[in-house]
This record gives structure tokens, sequence and C-alpha cells, in this order.
């Protein structure tokens, strides 16, 4: 069946080697390939800077052919609870590696656990140390409980540099032979925020409805608001008028499928372009720490966000 | 209101319940010897406080009450029943201490109240009955101190004899057939179904049933939604116990028309409580402990009636935006959970993080072709499809049906680099293809050869 790829998946750097912008990590890594031995590791970072591209380069420069039977990805945030991740380890783990001393266990998003899930995790790591090297990786390394830190290397991914994402977003674009207008490639980095998948994914959208990629059509197709529509629906709340500002969250949620977290940002950025007072802005920081802190506890973020409108038109 | 007037007198008018009084005699009678509280549990409208008030009259207590709308933390109850808890009898007064619907007495809530009740209970001078809709909204702890007697839902007929009754004591027009409806709809709620043979008049046509309404219907949480803005009490969270919406769609419900009803302060009060029960469904699901949803619907209703007022007699309600039920409804759920499932394991990544491909997978879906390359790439079916893109996905599917068809040419496959398991399937599926077209050319051939035959000779 013919198909065609996301092009994050098409262009993942296969070799550390082609990791851009992140090359003390890359160098560190491969002091392991030499020595054909590794420590537990802890990758700390936000989303899409690299992360899991690393575990994955990482494993088949070490295994080479046979890196698919020695390398086991699982994602912590998606599988059901500490005991499917201990049982699916415990299979994995229980068979000899392949050509070698040791198997990866890849444990993606470990933060998601709970500090007793964690805890069991800990003791798995130890009953499979003598056959297994755990790469865990992370948001926030604070979230990841003191022993399990101190067993592992830590490389801390930060985000991406616009000249990182810049190189590779030029290098896809030349690949798919792509008209990129150098105020459109200056707009990709500003939306990415140094995520590469969001930069990859930006380029791929825009080219899938223009010919010849421009900054408005970046912001149009990013998933992002153009920074007038939440300052305007800012405004509109804060004149008292929660219906309306209600209608137009309404609008960025679920008809353009922005995220929570993606307006919750936006808000922040443009509170400082509010014209309002120094105490009022402080004032709205406040109230939108809150509810970034409520979106995260919360399951429905249209309500959450809804509640942040009424602080701003009614508190 | 027929539901006073016709309050039951004596335990025979209590309909339904017979088998229990019996329990509850035998409970009181040998009370003392240990001392263990009475749980009535049962589904509203059932008889529960009927029974405790009918019990205290026939056997000659002073019934000592404290319902849900009261104070109940630990000193409330330490300072009513406690006080009423330790007294001795005084000339032959003898009390029951009845706490009506006490599954809303929680530890963290009532500071305390749970843990009060327990030495209540375990040092009481008198007997103490509880009552509460359902076994599991009261703590273990007390609930191993009481004795239980379930009320079971009334059956309709049950409710219909009753509704009977009352019609010919009091000169009401109505047909039989029309009670028997009336009694269905209630869903055994016999406190429901007076009030709405009350509401219906003295003259009821074939077919005003329909004017009430079935107990699980929109017309119900209308109703419902009405006197939660209309009234200022805890106590409404009760009208939702028999609305059949699971609390995230009900949450739904609440927020959708808050707004119409409140302003101002109160208005923000009532988001507040909207917004944590939010949270409290997240815990509960994230946790699996679903006991955390009587929280969020205490607030969201309760809540909610506390935090305003208005006094408007007609607010235009309507059901939740479509997508946002649409989002929460299960079956869309389960899909939506396949598609990221299906994403995040050809991106590596977690569904949270594969919702960031949606938006850029809606965008190719504009364009059939693409789109039918993507969808081809995650595998998704047409279910799935159609979930990202309702308008398109017909298109998409055709282009994919397209796709099939053409014989693939090699370079197009060395163009798309594929993971080791694709390419086999790839080339499995090519094998095929050549050798289908391979026979269908060799038919061809022979067919040709036929016909040569048949028109050479
Ligand atoms: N440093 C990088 N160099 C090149 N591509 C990158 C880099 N970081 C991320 N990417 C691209 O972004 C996508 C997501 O990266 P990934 O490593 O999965 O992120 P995460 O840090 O969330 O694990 C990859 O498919 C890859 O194409
Ligand atoms: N089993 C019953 N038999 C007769 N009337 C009943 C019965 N159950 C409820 N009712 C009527 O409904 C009203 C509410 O009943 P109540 O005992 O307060 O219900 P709950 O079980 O919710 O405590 C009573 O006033 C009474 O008129
Ligand atoms: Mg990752
Ligand atoms: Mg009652």
């Amino acid at each position: 069946m013919e198909f065609e790829k996301p092009w994050t998946e098409k262009y993942r750097p296969q070799k550390l080697d082609d990791i851009v912008g992140r090359d003390p990590i890359v160098r560190r890594l491969k002091s392991y390939i030499d020595k054909k031995s590794m420590p537990h590791l802890l990758f700390a970072g936000p989303p899409g800077v690299g992360k899991t591209t690393a575990a994955i380069a990482l494993a088949k420069e070490i295994f080479g052919e046979y890196w698919k039977q020695n390398f086991q990805e699982t994602n912590a945030s998606d599988e059901r609870g500490i005991n499917v991740v201990r049982e699916k380890i415990k299979d994995f783990a229980r068979t000899k590696p392949i050509g070698g001393e040791f198997k990866i266990i890849f444990l993606d998003e470990s933060d998601a656990l709970t500090s007793d899930a964690q805890n069991a995790l800990r003791r798995t790591m130890e009953v499979y140390t003598s056959t297994c090297r755990f790469i865990l990786s992370c948001n926030y390394s604070s979230r990841i409980i003191d022993p399990i830190q101190s067993r592992c290397a830590i490389f801390r991914f930060g985000p991406l540099t616009n000249d990182a994402i810049k190189i590779m977003i030029k290098k896809i674009a030349h690949e798919e032979k792509i008209d990129l207008k150098e105020d459109g490639l200056e707009a990709i980095a500003y939306v990415s925020e140094g995520d590469m998948r969001k930069a990859i994914n930006a380029l791929q959208a825009s080219s899938g409805i223009g010919d010849s990629i421009t900054e408005s059509l970046v912001y149009q197709v990013s998933s992002r608001a153009k920074p007038e529509e939440i300052k305007n629906m800012m405004k509109i709340a804060l004149s008292g008028d929660f219906i309306s500002s209600r209608r137009v969250l309404q609008s960025l949620l679920l008809e353009q499928g922005l995220s929570g977290e993606d307006i919750i940002m936006q808000m922040h950025r443009e509170t400082f372009n509010l014209e309002v007072s120094d105490k009022e802005k402080v004032r709205i920081v406040d109230m939108i720490g809150e509810a970034d802190f409520r979106l995260v506890q919360g399951a429905n973020e249209f309500i959450q966000l809804e509640y942040l409108l009424a602080n701003l038109s009614i508190g | 209101m027929l539901v006073e007037k016709y309050f039951p007198k004596n335990f025979s008018e209590i309909k339904g319940q017979q088998a229990l009084v019996k329990d509850i005699l035998a409970w009181i009678n040998t009370w003392g010897s240990e001392k263990k509280a009475l749980l009535i549990y049962g589904p509203p409208g059932s008889g529960k406080t009927t029974m405790v008030k009918v019990l205290a009259k026939e056997l000659g207590y002073d019934l000592i009450e404290l319902n849900a709308s009261d104070k109940r933390d630990q000193t409330a109850l330490n300072r009513i029943v406690g006080n009423a808890a330790s007294s001795k009898t005084l000339f032959g007064y003898k009390k029951i201490i009845l706490l009506d619907e006490a599954d809303n007495i929680h530890g963290k809530e009532d500071f305390g109240g749970a843990k009060a009740l327990l030495e209540i209970i375990k040092n009481t001078q008198n007997p103490i009955i509880l009552t509460a809709n359902s076994y599991w909204e009261v703590s273990q702890a007390i609930r191993e101190n009481c004795k239980l007697v379930q009320f079971k839902r009334l059956q309709s007929r049950t409710v219909f004899a009753r509704l009977k009754e009352i019609a010919v004591a009091e000169g009401i027009n109505v047909d039989e057939k029309v009670l028997l409806k009336i009694a269905e709809q209630s869903g055994g709620d016999m406190r429901a179904a007076i009030n709405d043979l009350d509401s219906l008049g003295k003259n009821i046509a074939m077919g005003d049933e329909k004017l009430v309404g079935s107990r699980d219907t929109e017309a119900s949480i209308f109703e419902a939604l009405s006197k939660l803005y209309t009234s200022n009490t805890i106590d409404v969270r009760k009208e939702f116990f028999n609305i059949d919406k699971k609390p995230d769609e009900l949450l739904l419900w609440i927020d959708e028309n808050t707004p119409k009803a409140y302003k101002g302060k109160d208005l923000l009060n009532s988001m507040n409580f909207i917004s944590k029960s939010d949270i409290y469904l997240k815990r509960a699901l994230n946790t699996r402990n679903y006991s955390m949803w009587k929280y969020a619907s205490d607030l969201m209703t309760g809540g909610v009636s506390v935090a305003g007022i208005t006094d408007s007699r007609y607010i235009p309600f309507s059901p939740p935006k479509y997508f946002q039920v649409l989002g929460s409804s299960k079956k869309a759920r389960v899909t939506n959970n396949v598609i990221l499932d299906k994403i995040g394991k050809k991106c590596h990544c977690s569904r949270k993080i594969a919702r960031s491909y949606l938006p850029m997978i809606a965008i190719l879906f504009l364009n059939p072709r693409k789109g039918a390359l993507i969808a081809n790439f995650f595998e998704f079916d047409m279910e799935e499809i159609k979930f990202i893109d309702e308008k398109n996905y017909r298109k998409i599917e055709h282009e994919r049906e397209e796709l099939l068809k053409i014989p693939e040419k090699k370079e197009k496959i060395k163009v798309v680099p594929v993971t080791i398991d694709k390419k086999v399937e790839s080339k499995v599926e090519i094998i095929k293809k050549e050798k289908e077209s391979q026979k269908e050319s060799e038919k061809e051939e022979q067919q040709k050869n036929r016909q040569k035959t048949l028109f050479d000779f």
C-alpha cells in the first residue's frame, strides 16, 4: 500500500551524528558506543527536542542489526499503570541479549509515574541491572525520585535554538522541493519555541495548503492562534463581557483545535502587551498561573479556561 | 401538596417495604445490648425518611432530626446529636436520632464529621438511624457499626396502587392507563410520581402524562436545572440522583447553562465549583476511584445552587454544545484514543503528544490524495478518518481505493523510506499484485486465443 509518512518520522535522524544542535550530548553518548558499555541514563527536557531520537539512535549504533531485538520502548503515561509497565519490562528482560552484553529499555515520560510507581520501578531496575540498561525520559527531572536519579547519568535536553530548528527545516524543505520563504522560516522557528516536532509539523501542514511557505501561511496552520486573537479574547473578558469571551474560547479550542496548554501559554505572553496597569498585570498572571495548575489537574480544558475567563471578567 | 397530605400515617401505608418493618423493629427492640446504628439505604422516594418518622410515631419516640442542609461538622454533630445521644431518658421520653442523607457526611468535607459520628454511634444512649441513597457513599468504618437495611426501588405497580388511592380520595378524573404511565415514568420514585400527579390537576386527559415526562429524559434535566438555579440549597443535588447522565456529561449541562442563570460574583463562584468538579472527575478517572464522583456531583449541583440565585422564571436552557458532548461520549472517546494510539505507535510518543499531530493530519485530509497517503501510513480505518474529517472522508476513502488499483511502481517505494515491517508488507503486496496482473494477462491471452479459434473456424 502506498503511503506518505509524517515528516517527523521520515526525517528522524537515524544516527547520533545527524541529530542537530545537541553536540555535547551526542559526544557523551558516543563514548558509550566506543566502550560498549553504559550506565542507566536519564534524559530530561521538554517535548520534541530529541530525547526519543537520541535513545533510538544510540540503540541502533550500539546493537547494529540486532537493535530491534535488544531495544524496547514503553510509554509510561499511556500504559495502564505500573504493573503493566513492570510486566512488559519483565517479559523483555527475561531473554538474553543478542550479540551483546545488555539490552536497553527506554521508558518514555517516566515522570508520568507516581512516586510509588517509581519506587516499584526502581526495584525492577535493580532486579534486571545485570542484563538491562534503562533510559528514562522525562520532562522534569525534579519529578523523578532521588534514588532513581542517583542511579542514572543525567542528560539535560534544553529547548533547541532557533538556528538548530532552521537547519533542519531548511534541509527538509530542500528534500521536499518546497518553496520556503525567509519570513516563513522565521515564523516556523518562532511558533516552534524550540520544539522540533512542532516546527516540522508546521512545515508539513503549511505545505499541505500552500505552494510557497510564507509567514501568514505558517500562522494559519500552526495550530496557534494569531497573537491578536488571544489578546482580543482577553480584552473582551477584561471588559466584563464573559459570555462573548467564552464564545471566542469555544472557537479557538473546539473549532480551531488549539490545545489548552497553547492557549494558556499565549495568554501569559500577551498579558505583557495589554494596556493595563502593572498591578493589574500581576493580578492577571496570578490568575493564569492558577488556571494552568487546574488545567493540568482537570479533565476538561474548556471548563478550566472558561473559569479563567470568568476570573478575568468578574474577579 | 399531595406528598405531604398523603404522608403515610402508619406502617401499613408504607407500600412495598412491608417485609423490612420486621427487621427494623427487631433492631430497635434489641438495641442497647449491642449499640449498632441502623443504616437504611435505597433510592430517593422509596420511603426511607417516611419509615423512620412512622417508626418514631408508632413506638412513641421523640425524633431528633438532622438533615442534609444542616451543618454537620464535628462540633455541630457533637453539640446536637452528642447531647441527645448522651442524655439519659427522662420521665420515659425516649429518643431516636435521625441523620438523614448521611451519605454526605465525609471525613474531609465535614471536617471530622465522619470520625465524630463514629464516636457518637459507639457511645450513644439513644438509637441512631442513618439514611443514604447508596451503600457505597457511607464510609466503611461507619457501615461496620451499622445494621444494614436496604430499601428496594419501588415497583411500578406499587407506585400505581398508591396513585390510584390518592386519585380516588382526591376525586381526580383520570384514566388508570395514565396513572400507570406516570408510575412507570417515575422509575420507582414515589415522591416523584405523586408530584407528577399533583402537577397535572383535577382533570387529566390521555397523553397528559407526557407533559411531566419521563424522569430520565431531557425534560427532567431541565426541571432539575431550573431547581438548581432558583433555589439556594445543597439539597438540590438530590434532584439529580434520578437523572441518567454520567457526571462528566452532567457537568457539561451545568457548565452550558450557568452563565444564562447567574451574573457577577454568583457566576464566578459557580464557575469555581464547576472547575473543581472537573478536577475531581479527573482524579476519579486517574485513580479509578470512582467514589470521587460524589464530590464532583455535590459541587456541580449543590455547590452551584448555593453559589447564586436567580429569580428569572424563564431561563433558555440548552443542551451542551454538540462537539463537547461528542468529545465526552464513550464511543467518541474510544475512537479518539484509538487514533491517538495509532499515531503514538508510529511516532514514538504518548497520546498527549500524538494529539499535536491532528491539526497537521486534518490539513492533509483537505487534499484527498495527500489525505489518503497519510491515512495509509497510520492505518486509519474509515470510521477514524471520518472522526477527523467528517466532510472529506468519502473522498479520502475513494482515493485510497484508487491507490490500491494503481499497480505500484518500485521507484516509488524507494522514495519513501519505510520501516522494516512495512517493507516486507509492501513487497508481499507487490508480489501479489504482480501475480494477479500476470494471471489477468494470461486470461486475456487465453480469451484472445479462444476468440481466435471461434472466429477463425
Ligand atoms: N535535535 C534534533 N535534530 C533533528 N531532529 C530532531 C531533533 N529533535 C527532534 N527532532 C525531530 O522531532 C521529532 C520528535 O523528536 P523526539 O526525539 O521524538 O522528541 P522527544 O524529545 O519528545 O522525545 C523527531 O521525529 C525528529 O524528527
Ligand atoms: N413506600 C412508600 N409508600 C407510600 N408513600 C411513599 C413511599 N415512599 C415514599 N412515599 C411518599 O414519598 C414521599 C417521600 O418519601 P421519603 O420517605 O422522604 O423518601 P426517601 O426514601 O427519599 O427518604 C413521602 O412523603 C410519601 O408521601
Ligand atoms: Mg519522546
Ligand atoms: Mg429522605
